[in-house]
């Protein structure tokens, strides 16, 4: 091999390290990830209070899916073995609530970022521990909130917008976070995963003919369980339904690529609002399309996220003050 | 020496980034390596579960998928990452529901369904019983006669013996939730399959969603009639019915019938989505 070509070798790879540490190791603000951490630990919250409400239905030995039962389906020979829960082998009704109890706190103590760095392992320790009793009752909105919860607690979203930095004396608006390796390597990992959910989600549908001929939209809109929002009336306007079917398929295929140009992000992530919004208000999934647009988040530059935080966030006596100092006619 | 070689690397780019950021601590060309590491290893498990998925045909998942499937096992499963991500995949399918008939000691008889929107809220536990009925749904695997026990090869009734087992222990489970929770004497679960209208039947026959027509009680056997027979109704054979079939034994009285009034030739295929149900 000439020298040159080697140079041209070791250049390359040079470059593919740079790029690799400037994407996973240069330092993020906490801005984005401190919202998202509010927003999951909410959904944890009510999660799990409906669990602490219905505790006997689905914890305990007379529980949907018994203890027993529950331990059948995690045998050695399941396809699900490596999956375990102390609540397998928890029968007391009140320690079942305890513990859904206590999620409940250590969730509220995350959103309010309390003790952030302690709590939020806590908080995904005990959903996690909840979600392996519940096998037969999970849907994407688990899966969402356990894979956020995961990637927060890695980072130090609790250094803005919290009790923490409140108790800490920084100022709570924009300006009193610092950029961090951690937070990028959380909002990466969150990036990344929504990418795989959203092109495995794309593909799967590929399988089936109902996506490709323009149908499938129709019947899920038809399927009375899902139904919160009777949008039955689309199926008169056969090219909107296939319009919005090949939208779906070609958005969730193709965002892993439209997400990460700055030019094309505003329409990956304004569909995403729009898929999901419609999840959420139509077939009777608000939390988990709220789970998902919260997942979204991740690709909104922490700098942003500050500016729209002081926005909503500042008095509107200092608001008022300034457009007077502004237009002192008050005119515009 | 490929890793002191990654090391240096690292190593070099550690210093160009402390220049470049502001940040407080800059970690070591060797942590950055181990994270590396680690990140890849994680990112692995993440599409471990989805790509076995994805793959998978009548032969099972691509021999690309299921070494990476099987060696993440213990790390995906344990934190939560082996999904499959088939949202209303490969195709939307019909919902599938538990229909319960419940008879207390004084002979006084009710019926529930799974999930009742009338009756379990709010919507996130009205979602969770859903999803219920449809794990149920999903394990289910039809009981065999003697006859099929003795032309089966060993291997593939073992197989069936441990999914019929795991369905038949988790419809057990249920049965006693609800003698339990509603406190009777006996309990009958029933699958209920929720057909999906065309838009003919919707708007020229005027069908509503929830119409009872749409709505089809599922049989526990074979579905395949070799010799015809008549149309096989459960809910009111309990011989052949699903809670009438002798636990963990196959059914050899059972009369296969046919399901034509699932209507599944009327439509599409509507078959297929193991996943839709945990949306």
């Amino acid at each position: 091999m000439k020298p040159g070509s080697t140079n041209i070798l070791s250049n390359w790879f040079l470059d593919i390290g740079r790029t690799w540490d400037q994407f996973w190791f240069a330092p993020r603000l906490p801005y984005t990830l401190a919202v998202i951490r509010i927003a999951c630990g909410a959904m944890l919250v009510y999660v799990h209070t409906i669990w602490a409400i219905f505790v006997t239905d689905f914890m305990g030995s007379n529980a949907w899916i018994d203890n027993a039962t529950i331990r059948q389906l995690h045998a050695a020979d399941s396809g699900m073995a490596w999956a375990w829960s102390w609540l397998w082998y928890v029968e007391s009704p009140i320690l079942l609530g305890l513990h859904e109890w206590l999620a409940i706190l250590l969730s509220a103590a995350m959103m309010l970022g309390f003790a952030t760095r302690i709590v939020t392992p806590l908080a995904w320790w005990f959903t996690l521990m909840t979600c392996h009793r519940m096998t037969g009752t999970l849907f994407g909105l688990d899966q969402v909130v356990v894979m956020l919860c995961m990637y927060l607690m890695i980072a130090s979203c609790g250094s803005v917008y919290s009790i923490d930095a409140l108790m800490a004396k920084r100022v709570w608006t924009s300006g009193s976070g610092h950029p961090s390796v951690w937070n990028n390597i959380a909002t990466r990992l969150i990036q990344l995963h929504l990418c795989v959910i959203y092109i495995f989600g794309g593909l799967s549908k590929m399988r089936g003919d109902m996506w490709f001929e323009g149908s499938a939209m129709w019947y899920t809109l038809v399927n009375y369980e899902y139904q919160s929002l009777d949008m039955t009336w689309l199926g008169r306007y056969p090219f909107i339904i296939a319009s919005l079917t090949a939208f779906t398929i070609f958005w969730e295929t193709f965002y892993c690529a439209l997400v990460w140009p700055r030019i094309t992000r505003p329409i990956a992530l304004g569909a995403a609002f729009f898929v999901h919004g419609g999840i959420a208000l139509a077939l009777g999934m608000v939390t988990f399309g709220s789970g998902m647009i919260i997942a979204n988040f991740a690709f909104l530059e922490p700098e942003f996220t500050s500016r729209l935080v002081a926005r909503f966030s500042r008095p509107k006596s200092i608001d008022s003050a300034q457009s007077i100092r502004r237009f002192p006619n008050g005119k515009s | 020496m490929c890793l002191t070689l990654c090391e240096t690397l690292m190593a070099k780019l550690a210093n160009e980034s402390t220049t470049l950021s502001n940040q407080n601590v800059a970690l070591s060309g060797t942590w950055k390596l181990v994270i590396t590491l680690l990140l890849l290893l994680h990112l692995l498990a993440v599409i471990a579960e989805p790509f076995a998925l994805f793959t998978r045909g009548a032969n099972g998942s691509s021999p690309a998928a299921l070494p990476i499937r099987k060696n993440m096992a213990p790390y995906a499963e344990f934190v939560y990452l082996n999904h499959g991500y088939f949202f209303f995949a490969p195709n939307p399918a019909p919902s599938h529901l538990l229909e319960c008939n419940l008879k207390s000691t004084s002979g006084e008889q009710s019926r529930l369904r799974f999930p009742d929107r009338r009756v379990q809220w709010p919507r996130l536990l009205y979602h969770r019983h859903f999803m219920l009925a449809e794990f149920l749904h999903q394990l289910h695997v039809e009981p065999i006669t003697e006859q099929d026990v003795a032309n089966t090869p060993k291997d593939l009734l073992n197989v069936w013996r441990m999914e019929r087992s795991r369905f038949e222990m988790v419809r057990d489970s249920m049965i006693k939730h609800l003698k339990h929770r509603y406190s009777v004497d006996s309990a009958e679960i029933f699958r209920m399959e929720h057909r999906l209208p065309s838009d003919v039947e919707v708007f020229r026959d005027k069908l509503p969603l929830n119409d009872e027509r749409l709505y089809v009680v599922l049989p526990d056997q074979s579905v395949i009639a070799p010799s015809g027979g008549p149309i096989n109704d459960p809910i009111n054979d309990p011989i052949s019915g699903p809670s009438g079939a002798p636990t963990g034994s196959p059914v050899p009285e059972a009369i296969p019938g046919e399901v034509s009034k699932s209507g599944k030739s009327i439509l599409k295929p509507q078959a297929g989505d193991h996943e839709q149900g945990q949306r």
